[in-house]
């Protein structure tokens, strides 16, 4: 008897420990916002909220810079930076759910579409009409907030916007002589340019590629609306599927070409490649989002640049953009705070951060162009062209609650299919529209 | 019989080179990812293959502790493999000695139940009870994941209840007839006699707790609760310039030494436990 | 005090049992019948459900990629089922005869069972690369020049079988347990009635461990239907949805495009499927497996 009782002592305070431990945080958590609301009556900025994002070690460190900035000019206040590095909006729908969202959320126009659609987003028309510096086109680029408004109020304030270039290693062109890629370059060009750089090694295998298409949809946007196709007629309203057009066909059958007919690019996600892809200086031309200069910064082995995707016939037609801002959920215990915060990100120095870092071409015009910015360390020849792409920018993807579907069922398969040359550029147009169309128009 | 002989020794090498062969094969994977781990993210893309690295870099282990956070998610992760091998013992203890040494008319009907349970397939219950526990409140705490152990897991019950009923009865027996309650003879009796069936339900739970992936990822939403399997997946989209390999594969390996030890540690009852035909009287 | 006393008396079996029986209602029947009720609805979870009949279910069946998922999962099953059995006993019996460092191969083999599946995943993913993987420079010293096991979706099946045959080694244990469990004298009386090792084999080494292999059998069909951590983590379904395990499927639905309605309608689907193959696989173990008998061994 005395034994048992002793082992039961001993598992009951193990438990405790254990159970305690648990028990405390979310009590923690209640006390705090108890206090919130008394604060908030006093009208002095203080409490607690909490900041969800995504992003590489660099972009983590950037937000908490800012983060750090914004707590020394407010104390008293506490953002903590809830990071969450994959499936986002599945986490933040977790979240929601579990009535613990974030106060602020850092997100693309369409999952803010998607959340606002479920009245989980505050609504922020007020507060930006009660900021006017905020609509000063002058200041900033206010086009980028029509996509960050549902049903014409605003839900989220800017940090700025991303195109998709063609990313290219100066020093490799340099180095074969090649002209480097201009404004009108048609297709003719870039396999040219590409077959140039591909370098075979002596047992007939390439030891460096001209250019790498990549392997997932984002470039495909970038070819398919550089030569004026389209994937909807309206990506912030999608009505209509109109992505099968010759345009398309010709921007798909280029990428397969690339690889299978050209020989230019390698079959596989340029990283896997010959060993660090491009970074490494394996490949001499990629697609991707100008965001990457947070990290290409650091390369030091070689001369790097952007340019436009071309057209068939020459200069892009359109390009797609990333586009993010920051949010704020309705079930916020701060609102005050959360909106301090979410207006901090478009102050001069908050975007001074964020430019600076290469992360986002910034909503502040005038930052977004500075030298500062433009010439920060490392950064790519033509650092400029992400502003001016700003111009022909189109949204990438589309405004669809459910885009992820659209993805599995039709985009995916297909972009799979199509780089593994089992189907041409016209079938792949042809797919996109059948499966686009069972999605959007429910058949 | 010089034939015999040779035909034996014949078999025997043939047999050692087949087992040693598989046997390389299931270390080279194991191989390649210590030495991946220790590698320079550069170098993890030579080929041929260089088996052994020319610089050791121990900083990608280090790393894991500094930048990434690992001591907290392991921290996490033996917290909830200790409350699952705890409430799985205390219950399954119980549950299986009421099956065993219990009478009652459905006892065996039950019992047929409870085996049945153990086909069910998970996809079935699991976002019921997903919802179940947000309605509760438990959504976003770590209660989900061990709460549920205290009520017993169907295989370790079956594995006791076959253990326990290798106990002489006459022993039970003659407790019962000294006035020994049940719950004397459970604990005095007939755990200790059943330890062998204990140390592999430590064993298994653990290992499967400390590799659970998909509870954790649907139920933990914070970043201070989360655990190893989770935080491992999400290291591998952080971009970590040339390439992520190494200090991916450096976290694996970290993954899997808990493991590794609790098998060593326990391996002479895990085959002893198993076996549930031919188990000397 | 004293009627409570009596009753617990005659009812100890059910205060035994209580903790399991508890849990079996909150955890397991009470979750199955609300699934199947959800499956009659559409519903994302933040608001309420309403009520749509069998939509989900026709929605499944004229789904193209539902026949996919489940073709793609039940391929994978089906093949490595029996080859792991296969592979497992050969194993054993190889390591059963007497063979010295029995521990050390032993351990060997059971180590990557070890492994947590996200690991495995991780682990197999660049192994599997068709530039500098392992298992493709392993290939070409022998000549062959491997294909794109994870882009090409011809192969990205095969590397998922052969990814499964590295964890092979926790019923290679079980078998050596259960052929050490053999009485040695069956096989001396048939060796001295003449009879062959294929005899041997045939007529008592496979009998005496038929119900292993009928456990191993069935856990592995159950477990093989419901792979998740491989799509999720290796493959996320591709290529061209030719590794779109069902399970992964299912947690899609449900958790990223919020339509527990069909979630729940495809879980019970699989269970359907799960409960008619494991009949079936019940029905021929009844003719060919052999049970000792035992008090326990009635029941397995």
């Amino acid at each position: 008897m005395k034994k048992m009782g002793s082992i039961l002592l001993i598992i009951a305070m193990t438990l405790s420990l254990f159970v305690g431990c648990g028990k405390e945080t979310k009590e923690e958590v209640k006390d705090e916002t108890s206090n919130e609301t008394t604060q908030v009556v006093e009208n002095k900025l203080e409490g607690e909220i909490t900041f969800s994002t995504w992003g590489s070690l660099e972009e983590r460190k950037v937000n908490e810079e800012i983060i750090a900035l914004f707590e020394s000019k407010n104390p008293g206040t506490k953002v903590n930076l809830e990071y969450i590095p994959e499936e986002y909006t599945t986490k933040i729908d977790s979240m929601f759910l579990g009535k613990m969202a974030p106060d602020v959320i850092y997100g693309h126009p369409k999952y803010f579409v998607n959340w606002a659609s479920q009245g989980l987003l505050m609504d922020l028309t007020e507060k930006f009409e009660a900021t006017p510096e905020l609509l000063d086109a002058n200041k900033f680029n206010v086009g980028l907030y029509d996509a960050f408004k549902y049903e014409g109020k605003h839900i989220a304030t800017v940090n700025g916007a991303d195109t998709l270039l063609i990313h290219y290693n100066k020093s490799l062109f340099d180095a074969a002589n090649i002209e480097t890629p201009q404004v009108d370059w048609t297709y003719e060009d870039l396999i040219n340019a590409a077959k140039a750089l591909t370098i075979f090694g002596e047992d007939g295998k390439p030891k460096q590629y001209g250019i790498s298409v990549g392997s997932g949809y984002h470039s495909a946007e970038a070819f398919i609306y550089a030569n004026g196709g389209t994937l909807f007629d309206d990506p912030n309203f999608p009505k209509e599927v109109n992505v099968n057009s010759k345009e398309t066909a010709e921007a798909l059958q280029l990428m397969q070409d690339l690889i299978y007919v050209h020989k230019a690019a390698p079959t596989a996600e340029d990283k896997e490649v010959l060993g660090g892809g491009f970074d490494t200086g394996k490949i001499a031309m990629i697609i991707d989002g100008v965001w990457s200069v947070v990290y290409r910064k650091d390369i030091d082995a070689f001369e790097w640049g952007f340019a436009e995707v071309p057209a068939k016939d020459g200069q892009a037609k359109k390009i797609p953009a990333l586009y993010a801002g920051y949010a704020i959920a309705k079930t916020t215990k701060n609102p005050e705070l959360a909106w301090e915060f979410a207006k901090f990100m478009q102050t001069d120095e908050a975007q001074a951060l964020l430019a600076g870092s290469g992360l986002i071409t910034v909503i502040n015009k005038e930052i977004a162009t500075s030298d500062s910015i433009i010439n920060i360390e490392g950064a790519p020849v033509n650092h400029i062209l992400r502003v001016e792409s700003l111009e022909k920018s189109i949204h990438n993807d589309a405004m669809l609650p459910n885009w992820d579907k659209y993805l599995t069922k039709g985009f995916t398969p297909a972009m799979d299919q199509l780089l593994n040359n089992t189907i041409s550029g016209e079938d792949a147009a042809e797919l996109l529209q059948k499966e686009f169309e069972k999605l959007l128009l429910n058949k | 019989m010089m034939g015999m002989t040779m035909k034996r020794k014949c078999l025997q090498i043939f047999t050692y080179i087949i087992i040693s062969i598989g046997a390389i094969l299931m270390l080279l994977p194991f191989v390649w990812m210590i030495s991946t781990s220790l590698k320079e993210p550069l170098t993890v893309y030579e080929i041929p293959i260089r088996w052994i690295p020319e610089v050791f870099k121990v900083e990608n282990y280090k790393r894991l502790f500094t930048d990434y956070n690992f001591g907290l998610y392991i921290f996490n992760s033996i917290k909830i493999c200790i409350l699952n091998i705890l409430g799985n013992v205390i219950s399954c203890s119980l549950v299986a000695y009421g099956f065993s040494f219990c009478k009652h008319r459905y006892k065996n009907k039950i019992f047929v139940l409870l085996l049945a349970t153990m086909m069910l397939p998970g996809v079935v219950t699991f976002f019921p009870q997903f919802i179940l526990f947000n309605y509760m409140g438990w959504y976003g705490t770590t209660l989900p994941l061990w709460v549920p152990a205290f009520t017993g897991s169907a295989f370790y019950i079956f594995l006791l209840r076959q253990f326990f009923l290798t106990i002489p009865s006459e022993l039970i027996d003659a407790a019962k007839m000294d006035g020994c309650s049940d719950i004397k003879i459970l604990f005095n009796i007939v755990l200790p006699m059943s330890k062998p069936a204990l140390m592999v339900i430590v064993i298994y739970n653990f290992m499967a707790v400390w590799n659970d992936f998909f509870g954790p990822l649907i139920y933990i939403i914070k970043e201070e609760q989360r655990t190893v399997a989770v935080a491992l997946n999400y290291l591998k989209s952080t971009y970590e310039g040339t390439s992520s390999i190494p200090i991916t594969m450096a976290a694996s390996v970290l993954l899997i030494i808990p493991s590794l030890l609790i098998y060593f540690f326990g391996q002479s009852y895990v085959s002893r436990g198993i076996v549930f035909k031919g188990v000397e009287k | 005090m004293l009627k409570i006393k009596v009753f617990l008396k005659k009812n100890k079996f059910f205060v035994f049992i209580a903790p399991w029986l508890l849990g079996f209602l909150a955890f397991t029947l009470i979750p199955m019948v609300s699934s199947l009720v959800i499956s009659f609805t559409e519903w994302n979870i933040l608001t309420p459900p309403n009520y749509v009949g069998f939509a989900n279910y026709q929605s499944v069946f004229n789904d193209p990629l539902f026949y996919k998922s489940l073709r793609v999962t039940l391929v994978y099953t089906l093949v490595s089922v029996p080859i792991h059995v296969c592979l497992s006993i050969l194993i054993a019996l190889l390591l059963n005869s007497e063979i010295k460092c029995i521990n050390l191969y032993r351990t060997i083999y059971y180590l990557p069972a070890v492994v947590s599946g996200v690991v495995v995943s991780l682990l197999w993913s660049w192994i599997f690369n068709s530039e500098f993987g392992l298992l493709n420079n392993l290939l070409l010293k022998f000549g062959i020049e491997g294909p794109r096991w994870l882009s090409d979706e011809k192969w990205i099946m095969p590397a998922m079988i052969v990814m499964s045959v590295w964890g092979i080694g926790g019923s290679i244990i079980m078998y050596l347990s259960g052929l050490q469990g053999i009485p040695k004298y069956l096989y001396e009386s048939a060796k001295l009635d003449g009879a062959s090792w294929w005899t041997r084999l045939i007529k008592i080494t496979i009998p005496s461990m038929s119900p292993v292999i009928l456990f191993t059998t069935l856990t592995g069909v159950i477990g093989g239907l419901q792979t998740f951590t491989q799509a999720y983590v290796m493959t996320n379904g591709g290529p061209n949805n030719e590794s779109l395990f069902y399970a992964f499927y299912v947690y899609k639905h449900a958790f990223v495009w919020k339509q527990m309605g069909k979630a729940c309608a495809l879980a019970w689907v699989l269970f359907i499927v799960i409960f008619i193959l494991t009949i079936i696989i019940l029905k021929i173990s009844k003719s060919k497996v052999y049970y000792e008998s035992r008090e326990g061994g009635d029941i397995l």
